[in-house]
């Protein structure tokens, strides 16, 4: 089980990975995510939601209403330029970070 | 899947009702939706799906955090440079020292012209002040993270009574007056006695002083309730100020 404080600062870059794929919407994105990481990470409602609004005050994305093939009106979002930069800058921060805490991490029995 | 719309009215009760709110609880919603109805059709049982759905929904200070602190805070916006003045402990307690020795000033000029409503005007000013020293920084024991937090607080409740005296005190000025300037031009204008229902006063230089000290005293309650209204800002401001630390510690 991953500790929400641990990846609080992550969901962004995860957020913006997945709109880099194409435009989607908070239910898709959520399905997604479990999936990728083979359900080791399964996003909170509130935490999905205020990411969205986080990032869209900080211009990273965009939003949008459409309709999905059920009829359903939902919210769809798009990563902007910016977003595109910042997700970069948190890929490189990632990889520091990575590098930096590995040097603390002994082997675990798998 | 009425089940999951009160889940969710419930999760967002007491959550300021804006445009963006709305909008985030609709696509909430819909989310736990479709996710209650992939596992439903999946095979999952009903209450197990449920269960499932609602432990996801998450935390809503979460949601507050993001869309209420940089929302509410412009309304301070204006007063931040001096709300900080006065989240230092030394500026504050200069402020207390300050605001008690006018308060004495007052009791002391208020008595010294013998007028009563002037002593209870005192009198109110002076719980005033103490109710405005009760809500200095250091003694809020649950600081508000924003402005829904603050409302449903202790400290609104004192800061919503300490205003409720400043009304009084005005009101009281008001009814002062009443029944003291207005007998006063219509007895000069009939050329008779002034009489106050107490005191037989010597109109002229009376007549001066309860202006001077009125006007003091207006202005004094106004700075207090001014200071307040710093601290209470200044307060409020300083939540999202420690929150945004916090996060770039994290990342």
């Amino acid at each position: 089980m991953i500790s929400s404080d641990i990846i609080r600062g992550y969901n962004d870059t995860i957020i913006l990975y997945m709109l880099k794929q194409g435009d989607s919407y908070g239910y898709e994105i959520s399905k997604q995510i479990e999936k990728q990481t083979n359900g080791d990470y399964v996003m909170k409602e509130t935490t999905l939601y205020s990411t969205f609004a986080r990032l869209q005050k900080n211009g990273y994305i965009s939003s949008y209403s459409g309709t999905e093939t059920n009829g359903r009106k939902r919210t769809y979002y798009k990563m902007t330029a910016e977003g595109s930069q910042y997700y970069q800058e948190k890929c490189r921060e990632w990889v520091l970070t990575k590098n930096v805490i590995n040097r603390f991490i002994q082997e675990v029995d798998q | 899947m009425n089940r999951l719309k009160d889940y969710v009215e419930v999760q967002f009760q007491n959550f300021p009702a804006t445009e963006e709110s709305l909008t985030i609880k609709a696509n909430i919603l819909a989310s736990m939706e479709d996710k209650y109805a992939d596992l439903v059709g999946s095979g999952t049982p009903d209450d197990k799906a449920f269960e499932i759905v609602s432990n996801q929904f998450g935390d809503i200070d979460e949601l507050r955090d993001v869309l209420f602190t940089s929302n509410t805070v412009p309304v301070y916006e204006k007063l931040k440079g001096y709300a900080i003045f006065f989240q230092k402990p030394y500026h504050s307690r200069l402020l207390i020292l300050f605001s008690a020795f006018l308060s004495v000033f007052i009791l002391i000029a208020g008595f010294h012209v013998e007028i009563w409503l002037l002593a209870i005007m005192t009198i109110f000013t002076l719980i005033f002040f103490v109710f405005t020293v009760l809500m200095h920084p250091s003694h809020f024991d649950d600081p508000p993270k924003d402005l829904h937090h603050y409302i449903s607080s202790r400290q609104f409740t004192l800061a919503l009574f300490s205003s409720l005296l400043t009304a009084l005190v005005l009101i009281v000025s008001i009814l002062n007056h009443l029944f003291i300037i207005f007998p006063w031009i219509y007895s000069r204008a009939l050329q008779t006695v002034f009489i106050d229902g107490i005191y037989l006063y010597n109109l002229p230089y009376h007549f001066r002083d309860v202006i001077v000290l009125e006007l003091i005293s207006i202005f004094f309650i106004f700075l207090i309730l001014f200071i307040t209204m710093l601290i209470i800002a200044g307060r409020i401001h300083n939540q999202p100020a420690k929150a945004s630390d916090n996060e770039n510690e994290i990342e």
